[in-house]
């Protein structure tokens, strides 16, 4: 069939459509070319000022999410610095004192029972001393030898404890562990918090684009 | 005055049916003239031949609407004026991308031995039409009936021009089915 044949077919057709289809066409072209002519004036504005308004209403979403995007940069930098300056100020600062009083507990402790150990050692001999000069009012020069080599045995036998020293060691190498364990948590701390960080500013960068 | 009234004078062939009849609707057929034809005067000149033709024709026709009627008779008188002036040269227009986006859905209806009513697929296209929603049929009409713009036929049915020309495309699609289910062989 020719073009020009079947666009009159068409024509003819579309011309010759049911008129009910028609009529309920004309009362929507009708309803809103009548709409157009009395409200003319008024529904232009209303329309510029629907569109203002939603213009507007974008502009101040986007500065409403930049400027959140930016008062929560601020705030976690802000938070940041607040939790180190605590960290500095107050927590690692507490930390040796804490290790220093119980190193010096520890010390005190060890040095008391080296008193006690030395205590009972000197009354020990004493009461020997006291034994002998109850037996030998006055001791030959043989026993005095004798009695000196004793205590110089005695003297010997005293045993210097090895713990004060151990003590010391263990709680220094306690103190050494905890400060390893303060750098590794401080180490993550600031690395969550860069992440944070990074994170938030990576979002102000998108609403930024948005926003441009 | 009711249509009524006017087909009377028409009847009673009284002049003054035509004045009546251009009070009424010299606005709704100049605009169907202007959109197919995209000139005043031609289109002045359309719907001057339409009062002519309805002059001729009432009586014996009695229309029982009388504004289709006369937007029929002001359609055909456009389309013929138009064919005259395009005869040669195709120039874009409103009715042109009508056309051709119409022609999609019989441009296959093959044989010239196959004797096609124009009437008779206007009965099919109306039926296929009345299963769609009010919606789409009312935007189906305004685009190829009225001839009017993408922009005011979404405009009339209220919603955008994207969503109007998708929703064309579906209705054209789904008539292109439609005639081939009634015997439009494709």
């Amino acid at each position: 069939m020719k073009d020009e044949n079947k666009e009159k077919l068409i024509q003819d057709a579309l011309t010759m459509l049911d008129d009910e289809l028609i009529l309920e066409t004309d009362k929507i072209r009708e309803k809103s070319i009548k709409t157009t002519i009395e409200h003319g004036t008024t529904t232009k504005s209303e329309e510029d000022d629907s569109k203002e308004a939603t213009q507007i209403e974008t502009r101040w979403s986007r500065n409403k999410k930049m400027w959140r995007s930016i008062t929560a940069v601020a705030a976690s930098v802000a938070l940041f610095f607040i939790a180190g300056t605590v960290w500095n100020e107050v927590i690692v600062p507490n930390q040796p004192d804490q290790m220093e009083s119980i190193v010096e507990e520890s010390i005190e402790d060890d040095v008391m029972n080296y008193a006690d150990r030395n205590q009972d050692s000197d009354s020990v001999t004493n009461e020997n001393v006291d034994e002998m000069d109850e037996v030998c009012a006055l001791p030959s020069e043989e026993a005095l030898k004798e009695s000196q080599s004793q205590t110089l045995q005695s003297q010997s036998q005293i045993h210097l404890p090895n713990q004060p020293i151990g003590d010391m060691q263990e709680a220094l190498q306690i103190d050494e562990l905890r400060k390893v364990n303060e750098i590794d948590d401080l180490g993550s701390f600031m690395e969550a918090c860069t992440q944070v960080i990074q994170l938030l500013y990576k979002d102000v960068i998108e609403t930024v684009k948005e926003a441009f | 005055m009711t249509d009524e009234k006017i087909v009377s004078l028409y009847w009673d062939r009284d002049e003054s049916a035509i004045a009546q009849t251009q009070e009424k609707y010299g606005h709704y057929l100049t605009k169907i003239a202007y959109n197919i034809l995209q000139d005043v005067e031609d289109s002045a000149e359309s719907v001057n031949d339409t009062y002519m033709y309805a002059w001729k024709s009432i009586p014996p026709h009695r229309p029982s609407v009388l504004s289709t009627y006369l937007a029929k008779i002001t359609r055909r008188v456009s389309i013929d004026i138009f064919r005259k002036k395009h005869r040669e040269k195709r120039i874009p227009s409103e009715m042109m991308s009508s056309l051709f986006e119409l022609e999609e859905c019989v441009s296959d209806i093959n044989s010239t031995e196959d004797v096609i009513d124009a009437n008779a697929l206007a009965n099919v296209i109306s039926a296929y039409l009345k299963t769609l929603s009010k919606e789409a049929r009312t935007l189906f009409v305004c685009r190829y009936f009225y001839i009017d713009s993408l922009k005011d036929a979404a405009k009339y049915c209220g919603m955008t021009e994207t969503k109007a020309k998708s929703m064309l495309y579906r209705v054209r699609c789904g008539l292109k089915e439609y005639l081939v289910q009634e015997g439009y062989h494709l």
